[in-house]
C-alpha cells in the first residue's frame, strides 16, 4: 500500500490526518500526524520505518514544487470527503523570505519631537476581517515636546 | 499627541500594506534616529493562510509499505484499535 492510499483511507474512516513540512527549528522536518499524534513517536523504537516515511514525504514536497514559493511551515489536512485543506506560513525561516519581503517593502515612519520612550515595539495584527494596532492607545497618547511635529512616511515598494 | 489624521495615516498605511495577507502579525521596532526624532520600521512578520485544495502531494510516490507494518504502526503508536486498522488497510479476516 502506498502512502497516499494509506492516508486517504485513514481520513475516509474519520481519522484526523495531517501531512506536514515544518522548519520551526530551522531544520526542515517532514512528517505526519494521525489524530494529532506526531510521527516522531516512531523515532525511538521504529526509526527505520520513520525514516522511510519521512523520505517519501520529503521527496513528495520537493518534487511537487509545493514549497517552491519559499513558504514556511506547510500542512495538508485530509478531510473525510478526501478533499484537503492546506495551511502555510507566508515566509520561510530557512530561505529568509521574510527578510526579503521586508527589504523589498522598506518602510519607515519618522516622528519628530514625539516621546516614544515607553514603547519599544508596536504590534499589528491582521486577521480575516479585522486589523488592530495593539499600542493604539499608547500611540495616541504620545506627547510631543513642543508644537512642532514632523510625521513622515518613507517607503520604497518595488 | 499624534493628531487623528497622523494616526489615521499610520493606520491606513499598514492596513493597506497587509491587505495581501490572510492572517499576519508584524512587529514594528521603534528606534531613535537622531535627537528628538524616532522612527519605526518592520522588524518581523508572522502570518499564514489556508486554502481548500486537492491532496496531490504524494501522487508520484510508488513505494509500497506492507499492510502488516502499517497495522503495527497504527495500533502500537497511534492508538488505533485492531478492527479499525483492518478497515483502514482493507485487511480481510
Amino acid at each position: 500500500m502506498n502512502l497516499k492510499e494509506f492516508f486517504l483511507s485513514l481520513a475516509a474512516q474519520n481519522q484526523i490526518v495531517e501531512v506536514y513540512f515544518n522548519e520551526e527549528n530551522r531544520d526542515p522536518v517532514f512528517g505526519f500526524k494521525i489524530n494529532n499524534i506526531d510521527s516522531e513517536v516512531l523515532i525511538e523504537d521504529n526509526d527505520n520505518l520513520w525514516s522511510k516515511i519521512e523520505n517519501v514525504i520529503n521527496d513528495a514536497f520537493l518534487s511537487s514544487d509545493l514549497i517552491d514559493k519559499d513558504e514556511g511551515d506547510t500542512s495538508y489536512f485530509i478531510q473525510s470527503d478526501l478533499s484537503c485543506i492546506k495551511t502555510a506560513k507566508y515566509f520561510s525561516w530557512v530561505s529568509e523570505t521574510e527578510q526579503f519581503w521586508i527589504e523589498s517593502h522598506d518602510t519607515e515612519f519618522y516622528f519628530e519631537n514625539v516621546d516614544f520612550s515607553e514603547l519599544d515595539i508596536i504590534l499589528i495584527t491582521k486577521e480575516y476581517d479585522s486589523f488592530k494596532i495593539r499600542e493604539e492607545i499608547e500611540l495616541k497618547k504620545c506627547s510631543q515636546a513642543n508644537n512642532m511635529m514632523r510625521f513622515i512616511l518613507s517607503t520604497k515598494i518595488y | 499627541m499624534l493628531t487623528s489624521q497622523q494616526y489615521d495615516a499610520f493606520y491606513s498605511f499598514y492596513k493597506n500594506l497587509l491587505d495581501e495577507f490572510e492572517e499576519m502579525e508584524i512587529e514594528l521596532q521603534i528606534d531613535e534616529h537622531v535627537e528628538n526624532e524616532d522612527y519605526c520600521f518592520i522588524m518581523s512578520m508572522y502570518g499564514s493562510y489556508s486554502e481548500k485544495t486537492s491532496f496531490t502531494l504524494l501522487d508520484s510516490s510508488e513505494i509500497d509499505f506492507s499492510k502488516e507494518e502499517l497495522k503495527l504502526m497504527l495500533t502500537n503508536y497511534f492508538r488505533i484499535d485492531s478492527h479499525l486498522a483492518d478497515q483502514v488497510l482493507d485487511i480481510k479476516k
